[in-house]
């Protein structure tokens, strides 16, 4: 298998993977690929015969949001359905949180423990800081609506016939 | 004919013909997949739109997975222009409540709108849909008509892209009717022979615990079984109508098991309802379900090189509107972080059974309650769940803020709740009765998790 560059908008993202991530993680995933590219040569995009990617979801994202046209990807043509199941889970450490949902939905446990995924752990960071019972937000209910932005867009309307769209 | 866009609530969309073939062919969006091959059947012309590009079609078609969508709606809404009040049509599973929609929406379709879409959009009375010129609508509701679309199209179970099952739909013709679920209570049942030859459930494995098959002998062999106990404890099973989920039928399929499958590793997978108003400590401690797996772990014979290991899935209640719980509150006790603290389980040498580490949180069952409450001039509460700074919140957070500026009846005890627009049809004023009899009697004055928060 040797690493090729594809242009992005030939890659696929996997619907079935099972992972997500949070903003400010994909911004810190953003700011890596573009502060080490060689990084993606060094551990590509991994796809299927299809081009959709079996590894590196997130870092696909990332690097189209970091505005990179030709994207390193590795072919793993020779993987059979279930080598190409196992890598989507064994691939995916680092960024991202497991989705639990389709994690526990359409995955299998026994696999997932064998591949050394451990279901049971809690991950960190989910609940809020205040702890069970915790302090009550000090902003009122105008000011959460006053944070609200306005994504109305602008209207333009044509002076001679009158139709209107959006800007 | 007319146009019909699909909203997809992203980027400005242009109208993009839909070919027959080519979208919501994902078997996850089956029921939407039979309205736009309706649409498309009856004469029209089907693509994407977008808010900014809603009013350059006819009808406006959007469906509410689950009550997000709903809040997705609420936010984007300054992006419509005037007139989709003319236009747009909702429906889907995550519609609960018409009221915020009033002013936007043409007509809101309650369950499901197949076989009916073509007619909610030439505007004809239909039984289970809310026009926005209704003032005295009372609507009943008749599921089946997804049945029929399967049987027309001749779809099977089983079918579906990478051997996923064809379609997913346990509870058409649900008859388990727990006083929190609400499709039983929202929806008719389709008569028995609607149901001949008709088979549902998740990867044909869903079913109620007894008829659990482990795979007998010349049967099919489930190695990954997946059902719904739906309480943690055999009282509050029965505080919800689920009496015939005893502790003696859990540990009498747990046993069949052992005596039956020629698996050597078998998973079950266990739905759990925790948050349950009236639940106290004893019913997410968990400690009476693990002990049933210790029971039968313990009975078990040194040389059984069989193992089961059973996931535990949790989801916070909701009181849903048209269900017998619908005037519940929210339980604000926090049992996923109750469970995060204590780890519930059980690990024994051919048994292993675990509680899910990710359960919906009390804020978000909060939010829930609080679309399906929602009145005229509600608009202000729904709108701000959606902004920014209560976005940032923590979950017990979130669950402060709306204790402290949202009203009681939103998330509380009430008896007001919206159904006007449609008629329940079952006889709930004396269902309701017969729940709280059932609460009265498992639970009377025990001290509840409620009462702690």
């Amino acid at each position: 298998m040797q690493i090729e560059y594809v242009k992005a908008n030939k890659i696929k993202i996997n619907p079935d993977n099972p992972r997500v991530i949070k903003d400010e993680r994909f911004k810190k995933l953003v700011q890596s690929v573009r502060e080490f590219p060689k990084m993606l040569e060094i551990r590509p995009i991994v796809v299927d015969a299809n081009m959709m990617v079996l590894g590196g979801n997130m870092r696909l994202r990332a690097c189209i949001e970091a505005g990179m046209k030709e994207i390193p990807v590795l072919r793993a043509d020779t993987l059979t359905d279930e080598e190409q199941r196992r890598f989507i889970i064994a691939d995916n450490v680092g960024f991202g949180d497991w989705d639990w949902e389709p994690l526990s939905n359409d995955w299998d446990s026994e696999q997932l423990i064998d591949w050394g995924v451990n279901v049971w752990d809690q991950p960190s960071g989910i609940y809020g800081d205040d702890g069970f019972g915790g302090k009550r937000p000090d902003f009122s209910l105008d000011d959460a609506i006053g944070s609200i932005k306005d994504n109305s867009v602008a209207e333009c309307k044509c002076p001679k016939c009158g139709f209107q769209w959006a800007k | 004919m007319g146009k019909i866009g699909v909203l997809i609530l992203d980027k400005q969309v242009r109208f993009r013909q839909i070919s027959k073939g080519t979208a919501f062919d994902d078997i996850k969006h089956i029921g939407f997949r039979a309205i736009i091959d309706e649409c498309i059947e009856a004469g029209h012309e089907v693509g994407y739109v977008s808010p900014e590009t809603a009013h350059t079609v006819d009808k406006v078609v959007f469906s509410l997975v689950s009550y997000y969508e709903a809040y997705n709606l609420i936010s984007n809404k300054t992006r419509f222009k005037k007139g989709i009040e003319n236009k747009l049509i909702l429906g889907g599973a995550g519609m609960s409540n018409a009221i915020p929609f009033r002013d936007m929406a043409y007509a809101v379709c309650f369950g499901r709108g197949e076989n009916t879409i073509a007619d909610i959009i030439a505007g004809k009375p239909i039984e289970n849909v809310w026009y926005n010129n209704d003032k005295d609508f009372t609507g009943k509701y008749e599921i089946g008509q997804l049945k029929r679309w399967i049987d027309t199209k001749g779809i099977q179970h089983g079918e579906g892209p990478k051997g996923l099952s064809g379609f997913q739909e346990s509870h058409l013709g649900c008859r388990k009717k727990c006083y929190f679920c609400q499709y039983t209570w929202k929806n008719k049942f389709v008569k028995d022979d609607a149901l001949i030859g008709y088979k549902s459930g998740l990867n044909d494995c869903e079913n109620t615990i007894a008829e659990i098959d482990w795979g007998r002998e010349g049967g099919k062999q489930n190695n990954h079984n997946i059902t719904a106990i739906d309480g943690a404890t055999e009282r509050a099973r029965r505080t919800v109508n689920r009496a015939n989920i005893t502790n003696l039928k859990i540990i009498e399929t747990l046993h069949r098991f052992f005596e039956q499958t020629a698996h050597e590793v078998a998973t079950l997978k266990l739905y759990c309802v925790v948050g349950y108003p009236w639940e106290t400590q004893k019913d997410v401690d968990f400690k009476e379900l693990l002990d049933l797996f210790e029971i039968v772990d313990k009975s078990l014979s040194d040389s059984e090189p069989r193992k089961l290991h059973v996931f535990i899935t949790c989801t916070h209640f909701v009181p849903m509107p048209f269900t017998p719980m619908q005037g519940e509150p929210v339980n604000a006790f926090n049992v996923r972080e109750y469970l995060h603290k204590h780890k519930p389980q059980y690990v024994g040498r051919n048994i292993v059974a675990k509680i899910m580490s990710q359960i919906s949180s009390p804020a978000a069952a909060m939010e829930q309650a609080v679309f399906n409450r929602s009145k005229i001039g509600d608009d202000k509460y729904m709108l701000s769940i959606t902004s920014p700074l209560y976005n940032k919140l923590g979950s017990n957070e979130k669950i402060g803020f709306i204790k402290k500026h949202f009203p009681e009846r939103l998330w509380g005890r009430t008896d007001d709740i919206i159904h006007d627009y449609i008629k329940a049809p079952y006889d709930l004023e004396n269902v309701i009765k017969a729940y709280r009899q059932n609460v009265e009697t498992f639970y009377g004055n025990n001290k509840t998790n409620l009462d702690t928060v």
